[in-house]
């Protein structure tokens, strides 16, 4: 059997075991070591195997994971959400849509600095939910603006998923992050967009909401202005090339701390459970790094990458057509698997081909992040639909249905995305 | 039957300091990156070796919680087959996953100790520091060996559950 067919038969099986409820992390190792094995032989497989995981988890840029993880568990503990909500509420809540577009702002602004979707969809739920049911918004406007503003926070920085991407294709770190913004900021946009023609076609989906006097809009701020000025400081940091991404996170949770404490955000006792769970999450990832390195060794040795590059410059249809496909494929897995999982169970293999095709790896980050944020909110998995359904308690056949306007905002800025691509390498050229 | 409670109760307590221990070193990173950029800014010096001493600190941070994670059920997997499938179905796959599981973490935590054996020999250290990285490389390998052990504490909470 050639080494490519073994590894071809590696990925089938890797699909097989994915599907079986096995740890992610484990089958990329087991399936890695074997395969190794038969392409080379054991003694080199499990040396192979006694080096990967340590020497992929010993180097500089993979600090920033833990850190920035840090940063988001401190911020998301603090309550910083409804005040986010609150402030975007007092100015914009006022006119058709506006609390729904509050929601979208305030979703982005918390999914972003936390850098979780689903803590966003849970805490949002908690917060706005119930004042858009108040003022006699839609149950279906209210719940589908939800689920989709929490998928805009891994594309904004700082991002976990870039981070892991930036590992595994070894890209500057600090460029991914540049390269999020503009379409993290134009998802909101499109979701704004989307807001605004609903209830120009269904008024009564989104009355205005009460006015406010400057003097609250202005003192609503008062709440979230500290974690702003953090998150400016850390992201314009690594812009202006003074910090390191490692840096920027360090200075990203001890700032998130020193505010959380200075406020009474928090007690010692909930910065112990934050400090727990950002041990469980960053070991939960690194496993998955560590097999996914292992299975990647495998993959090379397999000569699969460079065969299905050959086969796909070879084929006579253009670079568009197959990257339609690498769409599609993408679609599909977020529907399945979250995001990080997503990008260490497919860059070894889609990675290679990208680049055969002559497509910018940092545009190739933003397009493939941001369609599995799409399969976060399409059945038959939708992470945070289940989770608002199970927050605010209303069916999840109703929430489906609720981002259906949504999901076809996000094909629209996909296309846009992927025509545009200076909309993602704008600022990256810039650094 | 009182001495595997035991012993599952000293695993629990060993896997929740190891990722204690791991978050303890994280914040220890934080604060020298932070007073490291600080120096930096005002002093216009740095911390000598700050790089390799945060590449040797990462597999301490990554690997002291793995087997916390696993004891908590933070590992991830697609569950959308299984969880239809009826209960004791969906604990043959359980029970393959721990399988597999203790398996893999032994192998790779038996073959990095030998590999940190190797580097003591032939005297790998950090750049700068001189400092000799096979300690670092033994704790990566504890990580592994401690979830071997906490998969096996879940792999026999699935069997005692199924007499029960």
């Amino acid at each position: 059997m050639s080494p490519e067919m073994i590894g071809v038969i590696g990925i089938i099986i890797l699909v097989i075991m994915l599907f079986m409820r096995l740890w992610i992390g484990i089958i990329l190792a087991v399936i890695g070591m074997v395969g190794y094995a038969l392409l080379t032989n054991w003694d080199r497989s499990l040396l192979m195997i006694g080096t990967e995981p340590f020497s992929h988890a010993a180097t500089y840029a993979i600090s920033a994971m833990p850190l920035f993880i840090l940063m988001g568990m401190v911020v998301s503990v603090t309550g910083i959400a409804g005040d986010m909500y609150q402030a975007a509420r007092n100015w914009i809540g006022h006119v058709r849509g506006g609390l729904a577009m509050a929601t979208v702002i305030a979703c982005g602004g918390f999914a972003a600095v936390t850098g979780s979707s689903m803590a966003s969809t849970a805490t949002m739920g908690k917060v706005a939910y119930p004042e858009m049911i108040k003022y006699k918004y839609n149950e279906r406007l209210a719940a589908g603006c939800i689920s989709a503003g929490g998928t805009v926070g891994i594309l904004i920085p700082p991002s976990i998923g870039f981070i892991i991407y930036g590992l595994f294709t070894e890209n500057s770190i600090g460029k991914l992050f540049m390269a999020g913004i503009l379409p993290g900021l134009s998802e909101i946009l499109f979701y704004i967009i989307t807001i605004f023609i609903v209830c120009r076609f269904k008024p009564h989906y989104g009355p205005p909401g009460p006015k406010v006097v400057l003097k609250e809009k202005i003192v609503s701020l008062r709440g979230v202005w500290s974690i702003a000025v953090l998150f400016i400081l850390v992201i314009g940091g690594i812009y202006g090339g003074f910090f390191t991404p490692t840096e920027a996170g360090a200075i990203g949770a001890f700032g998130a701390i020193v505010i959380a404490l200075a406020t009474r955000r928090i007690t010692i006792k909930g910065l112990m459970r934050t400090f727990r769970e950002t041990a469980q999450t960053t070991a939960m990832i690194m496993i998955m790094i560590a097999g996914s390195m292992i299975f990647n060794r495998f993959i090379t040795v397999s000569k699969l990458p460079v065969a299905m590059g050959d086969f796909v410059a070879g084929l006579d249809v253009s670079p568009i057509m197959i990257m339609a496909g690498i769409v599609l494929l993408y679609l599909v897995i977020g529907c399945f698997v979250d995001i990080i999982a997503a990008i260490v169970l497919t860059l070894p293999v889609i990675y290679p081909i990208v680049m055969i095709l002559g497509f910018d790896p940092f545009w190739f980050g933003v397009i493939m992040v941001r369609l599995m944020e799409v399969g976060a909110i399409t059945p038959p998995m939708g992470l945070n639909i289940f989770i608002l359904a199970k927050t605010i308690n209303i069916p999840v056949g109703t929430i489906y249905r609720s981002v259906f306007p949504f999901v076809v905002a996000d094909f629209v800025n996909l296309a846009f995305l992927i025509a545009f691509p200076q909309i993602s390498l704008f600022l990256v050229n810039l650094m | 039957m009182i001495n595997l409670r035991k012993a599952e109760k000293l695993i629990y307590w060993i896997s929740e300091t190891s990722a204690i221990i791991a978050t303890v070193v994280l914040i220890l990173l934080m604060l020298i990156t932070v007073s490291d950029v600080l120096i930096r800014t005002f002093f216009n010096e740095t911390i000598l070796g700050i790089v390799e001493l945060t590449e040797m600190m990462m597999p301490v941070i990554g690997f002291l919680g793995i087997a916390w994670c696993a004891l908590q059920g933070g590992h991830v997997a697609v569950d959308i087959l299984i969880s239809s499938l009826s209960e004791g179905k969906q604990k043959v796959f359980d029970i393959l996953n721990y399988l597999l599981a203790i398996v893999i973490t032994f192998l790779i935590g038996w073959h990095t100790l030998q590999q940190s054996f190797f580097i003591k020999q032939i005297n790998v250290v950090t750049d700068s520091l001189d400092l000799p990285k096979y300690p670092f490389m033994i704790i990566a390998a504890v990580g592994f060996f401690l979830m071997t052990l906490a998969v096996f504490i879940l792999l026999l909470k699935t069997f005692e559950r199924r007499e029960h």
